[in-house]
C-alpha cells in the first residue's frame, strides 16, 4: 500500500508549563555564577565560558522536566557543561596552542597575581580531560563518582586522569608546597 | 579547602559580569525543544507511510571490508517537466536520541548530494532505514511503485557496541602508532586514544580521540586520529568546507573527503585536517599540526607538518578506524 507522506514537517506544541519554567529560571539563576567559573577554569577565557554556560544551560532547558524528575540537575548541568567543553575542544581550530595563547588576553588573567598566572599557564598545558578532572575534583568538589559521570568515564579513570594531571601540575609548577599538598 | 582550592580561586579574581540573559537562554531553549519535537513527530508520522518512489539515487556507503555497497535503483522517473525527484537512503542509527539527530543528519547529507533548488518534500523511515524525497521547485511527486530500500544491515556502521570501549581504543592507539612509525618517524608523545561520548547516552563507544608527538628536524609535531560514530551526532566537525582553506572531494565510495587549513594560536600554528564523512555516519578525522601536544610541547613550531597532504589524507582513509 502506498500513502503519500505529508510534505511539511509537524510540529506540536512542547513549550514547558509555566511552573516547569519558573523552576528553571530560579535554578538557571541560582547555578549560573558557579557554572561560569568552572567553565572559566576548564578553558581559560571568560567569553568561551560565557558561551559554554549557555549552551549547556540551552540544553539542560530541553532536558529540564526529566532532569527535574530526576532531582539531579546539579550533576546533570556539570555533565553538560563538561562535555560541551570538552567537544568545543576538539575542534580542530581549538586544538590547543599552549602558554602563548595566555599572554595573548591579560584582560581576563586578573590582577598581577603571579601564582594564579602560573597555575593558569600550567592548566593550560593539561590535556583538556585531565584539566577538566582537577577542577571538578579541586574546585567543584566533585567526588571520584560525580566527575566519572560527568566525564562519562570510569572511576578508575577519573583516579588515575587525577594522578597525571597533578604530576604533571607539580613538575610544571615546581611548587614544593603544592607538590607536597598534591603528594 | 585544599591550596589548589585557593590557587584556583585566585584565577577567578577581577571576574568580568555575566553578560546573560536568563530570557535568551529560555528563548533558545523553547527553539531546541520545538526542533528535537519536531524531528521526533516527523519520525513518527513518516514512519507509518511508504514514500513513493520517483528516480532513486543511491547513497553508496563504505562497507567494513573497503568495498562500497551499492543500493537498489528503483527508476520511475517523474511526469513533470520541473525535474524528476530523488530518493535518498540512509540507515539509522541505534538508539532513539541518535535516531531523531541522524535524521537531521540524513537530511541535511541528502541537500548536499542532490541538485540545488531540491527540497524535502518527504521523510519516511522505513527498514531501519530514513528515506528521504527530494524534489524541485513545482515538481509533482509521483505516484508510482513503493520504493524497495536496501536490507539496512547492509550499511549499518562496522561498529559493535558491545564491544570493550577499552580494547576498541587500545587497537586505534597500535594502528597509529604502526602508520606513523612506518613513515618513519620516532614518536616522542603518545597520548592514548581514550573513548569519549559526547552524547549523554551510556554505554556506546561512539568518540575515540588520540594522537602522537613526533620529532623532527627541528622539533616536535604532532599527528591525531579522531573517530566519530553515527551516534554522536554532537561531535562538532569541520562542518562546511569552504575554500581557499577547505577542499572537498567526494571520493570513489561516494564518501566525502575535506581537507583544511586552520591557523591554531600564534606565532605561525597550523593544523591540517584531513576529515572523511562516509555515508554510514561515520567520520574520521586526520589531523596534523606543526606543534606538540605532549609534555615536551613548546612554543616553537616546526618549519614543516609532518606530513604532506597525501599521507594526511592515506591515513585517514585506513579501514582500521572504521573496523
Amino acid at each position: 500500500m502506498t500513502t503519500r507522506l505529508p510534505v511539511r514537517y509537524v510540529c506540536t506544541d512542547v513549550a514547558m508549563s509555566e511552573a516547569d519554567e519558573a523552576a528553571f529560571r530560579a535554578f538557571a539563576h541560582s547555578r549560573r555564577p558557579g557554572l561560569r567559573r568552572t567553565a572559566f577554569l576548564m578553558c581559560g577565557d571568560w567569553h568561551q565560558a560565557d558561551d559554554l554556560v549557555q549552551a549547556a544551560l540551552t540544553k539542560l532547558y530541553v532536558a529540564w522536566r526529566r532532569v527535574r524528575s530526576n532531582e539531579a540537575p546539579d550533576a546533570y548541568v556539570r555533565q553538560i557543561l563538561t562535555r560541551c567543553f570538552l567537544d568545543e575542544r576538539r575542534r580542530p581550530w581549538r586544538r590547543e596552542s599552549p602558554v602563548e595563547d595566555i599572554s595573548d588576553q591579560p584582560s581576563s588573567a586578573g590582577p598581577a597575581d603571579e601564582a594564579a598566572l602560573d597555575l593558569r599557564a600550567a592548566l593550560a598545558l593539561l590535556p583538556p580531560r585531565q584539566r577538566a578532572t582537577v577542577v571538578l575534583r579541586f574546585w567543584a568538589d566533585a567526588s571520584v563518582t560525580e566527575t566519572a559521570d560527568a566525564l562519562g568515564c570510569s572511576e578508575g579513570t577519573v583516579k588515575s586522569q587525577t594522578a597525571r594531571a597533578i604530576t604533571a601540575l607539580r613538575s610544571l609548577l615546581n611548587d614544593p608546597v603544592l607538590a607536597e599538598e598534591m603528594s | 579547602m585544599t591550596d589548589l582550592n585557593d590557587r584556583l580561586a585566585a584565577m577567578l579574581d577581577n571576574e568580568p559580569p555575566a553578560p546573560y540573559d536568563i530570557d535568551r537562554v529560555v528563548s533558545d531553549g523553547r527553539r531546541a525543544l520545538r526542533r528535537r519535537t519536531t524531528l521526533t513527530a516527523v519520525a513518527g508520522t513518516a514512519g507509518t507511510a511508504a514514500v513513493t518512489a520517483a528516480v532513486v539515487v543511491p547513497i553508496a556507503a563504505a562497507h567494513h571490508d573497503g568495498t562500497t555497497k551499492k543500493i537498489t535503483v528503483v527508476a520511475q522517473p517523474s511526469a513533470t517537466a520541473a525535474g524528476k525527484c530523488e530518493l535518498y537512503y540512509k540507515p539509522m542509527p541505534h538508539g532513539n536520541r541518535a535516531r531523531k539527530l541522524g535524521l537531521g543528519r540524513a537530511i541535511a547529507r541528502a541537500h548536499t548530494h542532490t541538485k540545488p533548488g531540491y527540497e524535502v518534500t518527504g521523510v519516511a523511515m522505513k527498514n531501519g532505514a530514513y528515506v528521504i524525497r527530494m524534489c524541485p521547485p513545482g515538481a509533482r511527486p509521483d505516484d508510482g511503485q513503493p520504493s524497495t530500500p536496501p536490507d539496512p544491515t547492509a550499511t549499518m556502521p562496522p561498529y559493535h557496541y558491545d564491544a570493550d570501549p577499552q580494547t576498541i581504543a587500545d587497537g586505534f592507539a597500535r594502528e597509529l602508532g604502526k602508520q606513523v612509525k612506518k613513515l618513519g618517524f620516532t614518536i616522542v608523545y603518545s597520548r592514548p586514544f581514550a573513548q569519549e561520548s559526547s552524547t549523554l547516552e551510556k554505554g556506546h563507544p561512539t568518540y575515540y580521540d588520540g594522537n602522537v608527538d613526533v620529532q623532527l628536524p627541528d622539533g616536535p609535531a604532532d599527528i591525531g586520529v579522531q573517530v566519530s560514530h553515527a551516534v554522536t551526532q554532537l561531535v562538532p566537525f569541520t562542518g562546511d568546507c569552504t575554500a581557499p582553506t577547505c577542499e572537498q572531494t567526494t571520493l570513489p565510495d561516494g564518501s566525502l573527503l575535506q581537507v583544511s587549513h586552520v591557523t591554531a594560536g600564534t606565532g605561525g600554528g597550523e593544523v591540517i585536517v584531513a576529515e572523511i564523512h562516509y555515508a554510514n555516519g561515520v567520520v574520521v578525522q586526520a589531523q596534523e599540526s606543526n606543534y606538540a601536544f605532549g609534555p615536551e610541547a613548546t612554543r616553537d613550531r616546526t618549519k614543516n607538518q609532518p606530513l604532506t597532504i597525501d599521507q594526511l589524507t592515506e591515513l585517514a582513509k585506513d579501514p582500521a578506524w572504521t573496523f
